[in-house]
């Protein structure tokens, strides 16, 4: 399952509000809560919190991919925020994150879930693709960087 | 050729004496490679169809891929214990869609083996139909690729791409259902 097939530029978020990794889960939670994707708020906060606690999510190379699996959401759901700026995400190389990459996946749903999120760790590969994300200015940008890349013949 | 809603990757004949591949060795066995999608239960159906008009018998092969799994320890973006979890709830899908499909069969009188494996979906295919001497391999619809780089990722085109023998895509919904109801 391709980000580009999961995303639409109401699920791009630019700029984050929140400097905290519950704030910064709550703000990604909230733009699916807009688009109508997420029948229960908290449930999916508190899952991804409780994902979190077991290990962060925050990857190298500035990308930080929190997820959850809850029958609060009917489908595999995604959004992206992009902060230029950088924020502690507790990353494994220790650096701050620009690119958070929010999943949620109804239980039953794990196959798709599965290559979704291996989709996206091969995304994070490409230094090259992650700085134009990271410079994106507007949501359009965002996604027309990532269907680019999906797209790319190589 | 064969005729219905699929296309054949290979050559197939039906002659006097039946369903025959272009190296005159009978279709005896078919794979149905079976995924957790209503595509792979309809390629399933038309497996049974093509069973049952051929006299041959079908071995389901679900392959649980762990192999993206390990990619996401990794990666890091799971943690052991989360890996293990989805690992397990890969497994049940994978348990119910097979019975599924052996359910689809018997109601037609087809013999049906099942086979679970986990691994790298396309190495255990490739293997599989070396191992158990497939004729035919049988798989539901993938979407078209994008790029080179889907035709390399893409579990589905991997497969398609690297099956040693004759491959068999399943298109359509309707028309194979009335196919598969058909069958006395």
């Amino acid at each position: 399952m391709k980000l580009s097939q999961l995303l639409s530029k109401n699920l791009i978020q630019i700029g984050l509000h929140h400097s905290d990794k519950k704030g910064i889960v709550e703000e990604l939670v909230d733009i699916l809560v807009a688009a109508r994707k997420v029948a229960d708020r908290e449930a999916v906060i508190v899952a991804t919190m409780e994902r979190e606690a077991k290990g962060s999510t925050g990857l190298e190379r500035g990308v930080a991919v929190p997820h959850c699996k809850t029958a609060a959401v009917t489908e595999l759901t995604c959004s992206l925020a992009i902060s230029r700026e950088g924020i502690d995400f507790d990353a494994a190389d220790g650096k701050p994150s620009h690119i958070f990459i929010f999943l949620a996946a109804p239980p039953g749903m794990s196959g798709p879930h599965v290559k979704a999120l291996a989709n996206i760790a091969r995304l994070s590969q490409n230094e090259e693709f992650l700085r134009r994300l990271r410079e994106a200015a507007q949501p359009e940008e965002a996604l027309e960087v990532i269907n680019e890349e999906e797209m790319l013949p190589e | 050729m064969i005729r219905g809603n699929g296309y054949i990757i290979g050559v197939a004949l039906f002659c006097s004496t039946g369903w025959t591949m272009t190296d005159g060795h009978g279709i005896t066995t078919i794979m149905i490679l079976v995924e957790s999608s209503e595509k792979s239960v309809i390629a399933a159906r038309y497996a049974v169809w093509l069973a049952k008009t051929m006299g041959a018998r079908i071995i389901a092969l679900y392959t649980v891929d762990t192999h993206a799994l390990e990619e996401l320890l990794r990666a890091r973006i799971f943690v052991r214990m989360e890996g293990m979890d989805y690992e397990r709830d890969l497994e049940e899908d994978a348990k119910r869609y097979l019975n599924l499909v052996k359910d689809l069969a018997e109601a037609k009188g087809v013999e049906l083996t099942t086979v679970l494996e986990k691994g790298e979906v396309h190495s255990i295919v490739a293997r599989k139909v070396s191992e158990l001497g497939v004729d035919l391999l049988v798989m539901g619809e993938h979407a078209a690729p994008r790029s080179r780089r889907e035709c390399y990722y893409d579990e589905g085109q991997r497969v398609l791409c690297e099956a040693q023998c004759p491959v068999l895509v399943v298109k359509g919904d309707e028309r194979i259902r009335s196919l598969y109801n058909g069958i006395s």
